[in-house]
């Protein structure tokens, strides 16, 4: 059963000015209508213009992935415009305290963040899909969903949980038809946030000396993605980590 | 000038298909293998494809013939080593030769194509694909004359990715949780459906593609198999 692009969505849960639109400009590039979410809708603008101005096709708005009502409304907006074939989670919540300084709240909204959102999203994309027996669901991971750094106890012990989230979908979903994936991103991504970082640690000069492949540009991300997505049903990845040449790991 | 891939293990299945994905990706093709007949077929079959019949296990006939490929093939950019020692049954009943043996196909021949390729490939870059299978991660009964070595490989592969990476040099490794599509498993699950197999080609796919990624997203281990695998 084909489905073209022109008649399916894509919903990226976690549009983000990086590695979400990245993702969401790939697919839109390939015909398929952008369901896109952030928590702060106004922030999508610059996204939507661009696919726009691309002739792409993007529907943007706020979203809280912490409220599962809302997740559940996300995603039947986007399989009511078009079926969908790919729901990709890409909420982070990468931060960094000594174990005396991570609160009880921390250690919560952390877990909310990236594993409980992470689940709501797997779980009503699963609603959809598993009818049609058919359709894609991808989760962004990170290296500390697979060894617990210093200070990472909250975002390590929610980045586990995602991934185990993804591998027991994998494994019930995967014999349904339905590709479940989880992406580890073992990378300093090319942001205004990482450039800065390494201005501070390395001084200003080190922007202009920059190896080109050092930092991972967001479109090596989204076309990783599209690569998975592309997979044939006999030869699919759960899980592929992947990181700069040089990056030490 | 053609890049060079080289390509152990050139059997009719994986190894062949191998050959045809780096053929069709622009690459000469050296083949190493033991069964001359096989190999033949395929250089008369692949344009730009030429037989190596050897040993990979014995190292000086492996030395030779990657010497032999360099002299005759131009910048080497691409290695597979896909050549595999197996063996299954009761660790009481393999004999510990056997074990040896398959240390030698397996962790040994890639030790020493992997010390050969970086004076080729320091300059220019390239890629080394170890193929491989669960065997690498977990040592299930009746595997013992086979996983120790698979799981040597896999922890070889990861020590000289790691070295090799900054260098430019991309080391990977394949794992293919799958039977793969090939008369003697055909035989043996006559009942299964056709997507139960892998098949030669997506291997040989998702190699290349691994083999090609952007120096700004590289997989060291990497895994695929058929939806309906258990795993």
């Amino acid at each position: 059963m084909t489905i073209e692009p022109k008649q399916a969505s894509v919903a990226i849960v976690g549009a983000g000015d990086y590695i979400g639109g990245a993702i969401a400009k790939r697919f839109a590039r390939a015909g398929y209508l952008v369901q896109a979410g952030r928590r702060n809708g106004d922030k999508l603008q610059p996204l939507v213009d661009e696919i726009e101005a691309e002739g792409g096709r993007i529907a943007a708005r706020g979203l809280d992935a912490r409220i599962p009502e809302d997740v559940t409304a996300f995603l039947a907006e986007a399989e009511a415009a078009a079926p969908l074939e790919l729901v990709v989670f890409n909420i982070g919540a990468n931060v960094n305290f000594p174990i005396l300084e991570t609160t009880d709240r921390v250690f919560r909204k952390v877990w909310e963040m990236a594993c409980f959102s992470g689940f709501v999203t797997g779980r009503e994309a699963a609603r959809i899909m598993l009818p049609r027996q058919r359709g894609k669901i991808f989760f962004t991971g990170a290296t500390a969903g697979l060894r617990g750094g210093k200070g990472f106890a909250a975002f390590a012990s929610a980045k586990f949980g995602l991934r185990a989230v993804a591998q027991s979908m994998a494994r019930e979903l995967w014999p349904q038809k339905i590709h479940v994936a989880h992406l580890i991103i073992d990378a300093g991504v090319d942001t205004a946030f990482v450039r800065d970082l390494i201005a501070k640690r390395e001084g200003p000069d080190a922007l202009e000396t920059l190896d080109p492949d050092r930092l991972m540009p967001p479109g090596a991300i989204a076309d990783a993605y599209w690569d998975l997505f592309n997979q044939p049903r006999t030869a699919w990845t759960f899980e592929q980590e992947i990181r700069p040449y040089g990056e030490t790991w | 000038m053609k890049p060079l891939a080289i390509i152990t293990g050139v059997g009719p299945g994986t190894g062949a298909a191998l050959v045809r994905r780096y053929a069709q990706g622009g690459y000469r093709v050296a083949m190493l293998a033991r069964d001359v007949g096989r190999l033949d077929e395929l250089a008369r079959e692949v344009p730009d494809s030429f037989a190596l019949p050897c040993d990979v296990g014995d190292p000086d006939a492996l030395h030779a013939a990657l010497d032999q490929a360099a002299a005759a093939g131009g910048p080497v950019k691409a290695i597979v080593h896909n050549a595999v020692g197996g063996a299954f049954g009761n660790f009481l009943d393999v004999d510990p030769s056997v074990l040896e043996a398959n240390f030698k196909i397996n962790v040994m021949a890639l030790y020493h194509i992997a010390r050969w390729a970086v004076p080729h490939m320091e300059a220019e870059g390239g890629s080394i694909i170890v193929t491989g299978n669960t065997s690498a991660e977990r040592g299930k009964a009746l595997f013992a004359g086979f996983a120790p070595t698979k799981a040597a490989q896999r922890i070889l592969a990861e020590s000289i990715a790691r070295q090799l990476g900054p260098k430019g040099i991309h080391v990977a490794y394949l794992v293919i949780d799958a039977v793969i599509d090939v008369p003697w498993t055909r035989q043996r699950f006559p009942d299964k459906p056709d997507d139960f197999f892998i098949q030669p080609a997506d291997i040989a796919a998702e190699a290349f593609h691994v083999a090609h990624q952007p120096k700004s997203a590289w997989s060291f281990r990497t895994e695929i198999r058929p939806a309906g695998e258990v795993w």
